[in-house]
């Protein structure tokens, strides 16, 4: 099954990537975010051989994947923190009316680190489905 | 105090009370924050699986993109003793947060209009730096 959630989230990041020239930030955002989640759940299956928690926070899938936070790599960390905040600020319309709506939130910038934060993410657990 | 939210003490008599009031003693020493509960945790309904549903409110975030708040929270939840419990943390400013709350719209409205939105207080401070220290900007 881990697999299966590793090849929906390399599709969903072919297609997050392919949404910036459009100028679809906030659903590049969006979807990046998606995808290191499907690959972090996908990992989280493959590792432990059960169902991975429901739920979107990819640090808590990340320290499923390890024995001692110390084993998060740097690198792995800092592309959570970019993401992070992605989830929130690309679902809904916040309760504020005078704030953008996800759509006019996101800039390219936003949407092209959240794709390379996902990149970082998704290249660190396919260390998991190599062939044993 | 923000006047917006009447506040309801959560005081530190289970571990998942510590924990939050550890987070809420780091977040303000760092950013000066307040921090709030909402969700399942706030409405006494939580299974042990469920997520810690946060609101960090600080001056400092005025002028952060909202995508480059509080980077370091995973860490800072991890220093709190969060070490594999799901955090979703939401930073606004004051004014902000005041927007999500004063209308009713949105979640947190909701949450404040069923008295669902809980301060939480800090753990007396051990801090060398103290209460009001400078705090980080970005």
């Amino acid at each position: 099954m881990g697999e299966r959630f590793l090849l929906q989230a390399e599709r969903d990041i072919e297609f997050a990537d392919a949404l910036v020239v459009p100028r679809g930030y906030y659903l590049a955002a969006n979807l990046a975010h998606q995808a290191t989640e499907k690959a972090l759940k996908g990992a989280c299956w493959r590792v432990r051989g059960e169902q991975p928690p429901w739920k979107h926070s990819l640090r808590q899938l990340a320290e499923l994947l390890v024995d001692d936070p110390k084993q998060l790599p740097e690198s792995l960390v800092a592309a959570i923190a970019v993401l992070n905040p992605i989830l929130e600020q690309t679902r809904y319309p916040s309760g504020n009316v005078a704030d953008p709506i996800p759509s006019d939130l996101v800039d390219e910038t936003s949407a092209r680190d959240a794709l390379a934060a996902a990149n970082e993410v998704i290249l660190w657990t396919r260390q998991w489905f190599q062939p044993r | 105090m923000d006047p917006s939210v009447v506040p309801a003490e959560v005081t530190a008599t289970g571990s998942d009370d510590a924990l939050l009031c550890r987070f809420a003693r780091l977040m303000e020493e760092r950013y000066c924050a307040r921090v709030y509960l909402f969700g399942s945790r706030a409405r006494g309904t939580a299974g042990a699986q469920s997520d810690y549903d946060l609101v960090a409110v600080s001056p400092t975030f005025r002028y952060q993109s909202r995508f480059r708040r509080c980077l370091d929270r995973d860490e800072v939840w991890l220093a709190a003793g969060g070490w594999r419990k799901a955090l979703d943390l939401h930073c606004y400013t004051p004014a902000e947060f005041r927007g999500e709350t004063a209308g009713g719209l949105g979640y947190l409205g909701h949450a404040k209009r069923q008295g669902e939105l809980l301060r939480i207080f800090p753990t007396p401070g051990q801090s060398s730096r103290g209460r009001g220290a400078a705090c980080r900007q970005s």
